[in-house]
């Protein structure tokens, strides 16, 4: 019996400790998450504004698509109840700038080359947009959404920002 | 003895499905032009197609949707 108990109990062990870092453990982050510190510092959203954190690449199609949309809309945000930061996740930095050139993406443009940032977010899907408020997730889009834009402004005024 | 085999083998059984994914954020390499069927040009895929479907007598079914990139 001792010796069945002292056999088992280390290997059962084991078997939750691989099953805990096996990948299928990674989550998402959801509505109702705080952001960490050092991405509250890197997003450097202003207080009493909204943020809007875009993840975008220059391979993802529906990203491209999405962005001229999220520029109409900064321009409609007269009172700059919004802080929109693009978070581009491209891995090679030269490719990211000129997919922002081409887009002439005129917000903060963090270049996750690294792919830091989107890792402690981590989408199911791309594109991925997600709303902060007092560091705190308020809501997310995954995938790609029609007339973006639209949808924002409605979303924040579910939340009592009235954007236009 | 035996269980100690059976645990081991259990461990290692578990272990090996650990394939690590890759995560939406991590397909450009996927969504690029030449990661399609027939490379990056329509007209030798085309062709292709239009071989195969003549020797299977079936047509169809041979493409997905999406860039690759997890989108909706």
């Amino acid at each position: 019996m001792k010796s069945l108990i002292f056999n088992v109990i280390p290997f059962t062990i084991l078997l939750a400790l691989l099953s805990l870092f096996t990948p299928s453990s990674a989550f998402s982050a959801e509505v109702g998450d705080t952001i960490s510190e050092d991405l509250q510092k890197q997003l450097n959203i202003p207080k009493g504004q909204v943020g809007v954190v875009d993840f975008f690449a220059s391979w993802c199609l529906s990203c491209a698509k999405e962005i001229p949309d999220i520029k109409k809309m900064i321009k409609q945000d007269s009172q700059k109840k919004m802080h929109v930061v693009g978070i581009d996740v491209d891995e090679e930095l030269d490719e990211g700038i000129a997919f922002q050139e081409e887009l002439s993406i005129d917000f903060p443009v963090i270049n996750d080359v690294e792919q830091k940032i989107i890792s402690e977010f981590s989408p199911v899907a791309m594109p991925a947009l997600y709303y902060i408020i007092d560091n705190k997730i308020v809501g997310k889009h995954i995938g790609a959404v029609n007339k973006i834009d639209e949808k924002i402004i409605n979303d924040l005024e579910k939340l009592g920002v009235k954007v236009l | 003895m035996k269980i100690k085999l059976l645990l081991i083998i259990c461990c290692f059984t578990c272990s090996a499905c650990s394939i690590v994914p890759v995560k939406p954020w991590q397909k450009g390499t996927l969504a690029d032009e030449t990661m399609r069927f027939g490379g990056p040009n329509p007209m030798i895929k085309k062709f292709d197609e239009h071989i195969y479907t003549s020797k299977e007598g079936s047509k169809g079914g041979g493409g997905v949707s999406g860039g690759g990139c997890g989108c909706n």
